[in-house]
């Protein structure tokens, strides 16, 4: 089979010994794979290709989402279906549309990620801490959380003007994805 | 782009810990430094970085790592944008667990993530092992050939180029070399913390 994505469960513990890795990747002797993190969120998006019956194996598993394998085909009627299930993740996905291609939603997808990894390694912070959810206005945030996300945005040369009010939890990460602009977001040789 | 070395060790003499010039990452223990090689020792994580010099913040690291066919437990690797007080650093290793090939891994405020995994034949004569990032991108490559393809990251943006190894009896490293990317034809002068002219810091601007 050709190289795909899979966003996956993370595992272990993030010790020395016990290193966050996507599930069920790293039991599969000798496969390859590539991983992006969610930042402290649970979830990788991974690049890896797998033998038919390797795929079969764990897409049955019901905590993994595999992307289809056309990345520049429409989502068309599965629309609600990817929607649904970039938001049980956390990942907000309102603005996708029926004519947008997957290769398209997911770099938005890996945008947000992205700046999620930024917030971690900027100021140690998950998004979704307790209480946090996708519509959490900014200004209900704690202040050290509102004061880092604008810091983790800024670091990233990003306008921070959606940072602030009423704006929700939602419509930031949106407004931080739409802002890594046309380069390329890399993950195991797939470019989005 | 183009390699500005900024620093070397070729782990001469005898030193354990390994301290001169290297400070290393809190909660890991420091290399032992011993007839030109520096390794590790069983039961201990080492994750320690050149801390003589400043590096830019698009920055290599490469060893030429020694007999390197680690088994069991034993790892080695080369790391960048390592930091100690935040437990901080981007790492490519070879592992005995995985005795054909290796992890690129990533600290990141205490906190241990692997994001590849590949298989090559890592064999045992002396090769060069590198790791460098550019903005986001991570390359990793192992005698001269890329593996792991390019790695998009964004979580650290600055810090030391550095050496890991992991209860390394073997694969360990040899003539160390650390340094920035710049652009060809360009650079600036090293910035030297000691006695050297001083750097000015350029900020690349794109994340």
């Amino acid at each position: 089979m050709a190289k795909r994505l899979y966003i996956v469960p993370k595992t272990g513990t993030g010790g020395m010994d016990d290193a966050y890795r996507p599930k069920y990747f790293t039991d599969l002797d000798g496969v390859s794979w590539n991983a992006m993190d969610y930042g402290l969120e649970p979830h990788f998006l991974v690049a890896s290709e797998l033998t038919t019956d390797q795929h079969s194996a764990l897409v049955a598993n019901a905590d993994v989402i595999a992307v289809p394998a056309n990345l520049d085909a429409q989502v068309g009627t599965n629309r609600d279906a990817v929607v649904d299930a970039l938001e049980t993740l956390n990942v907000p996905a309102g603005w996708v549309t029926t004519t947008m291609t997957y290769r398209k939603i997911l770099k938005i997808v890996a945008a947000i990620m992205l700046f999620a990894q930024r917030l971690h390694g900027h100021a140690g912070l998950r998004i979704f801490a307790s209480g946090i959810t996708l519509s959490t206005k900014f200004n209900q945030l704690p202040a050290n959380v509102r004061t880092k996300l604008i810091e983790t945005a800024k670091s990233m040369n990003f306008d921070t003007s959606s940072l602030s009010g009423t704006s929700t939890v939602r419509q930031i990460l949106k407004a931080m994805a739409d802002q890594w602009g046309s380069k390329d977001i890399k993950i195991g040789g797939i470019v989005l | 782009m183009a390699d500005e070395t900024v620093a070397t060790d070729d782990f001469t003499g005898d030193e354990d810990p390994l301290a001169t010039n290297w400070e290393t990452v809190d909660w890991f223990t420091a290399p032992l430094k011993t007839g030109g090689y520096a390794k590790g020792r069983s039961n201990n994580n080492h994750l320690a970085f050149w801390d003589a010099d400043t590096f830019e913040d698009d920055q290599y690291s490469q060893s030429y790592c020694s007999d390197a066919t680690p088994t069991g437990s034993q790892v080695v690797g080369v790391a960048v944008r390592c930091r100690d007080a935040t437990h901080d650093g981007y790492m490519a290793t070879v592992c005995g667990w995985q005795n054909t090939g290796g992890v690129v891994q990533k600290w990141v405020q205490g906190e241990n993530t692997e994001l590849s995994y590949t298989g090559w034949t890592v064999g045992t004569a002396e090769k060069l092992f590198r790791i460098q990032v550019e903005g986001t991108t991570i390359k990793v490559f192992w005698d001269g050939t890329q593996y792991h393809g390019d790695i998009t990251d964004s979580s650290l943006t600055e810090g030391y180029a550095g050496i890991y190894c992991s209860a390394a009896k073997t694969g360990f490293h040899n003539s160390w070399e650390g340094g920035n990317i710049v652009a060809a034809g360009g650079g600036h002068p090293t910035i030297k913390r000691w006695g050297g002219v001083p750097g000015m810091a350029i900020n690349r601007g794109v994340w």
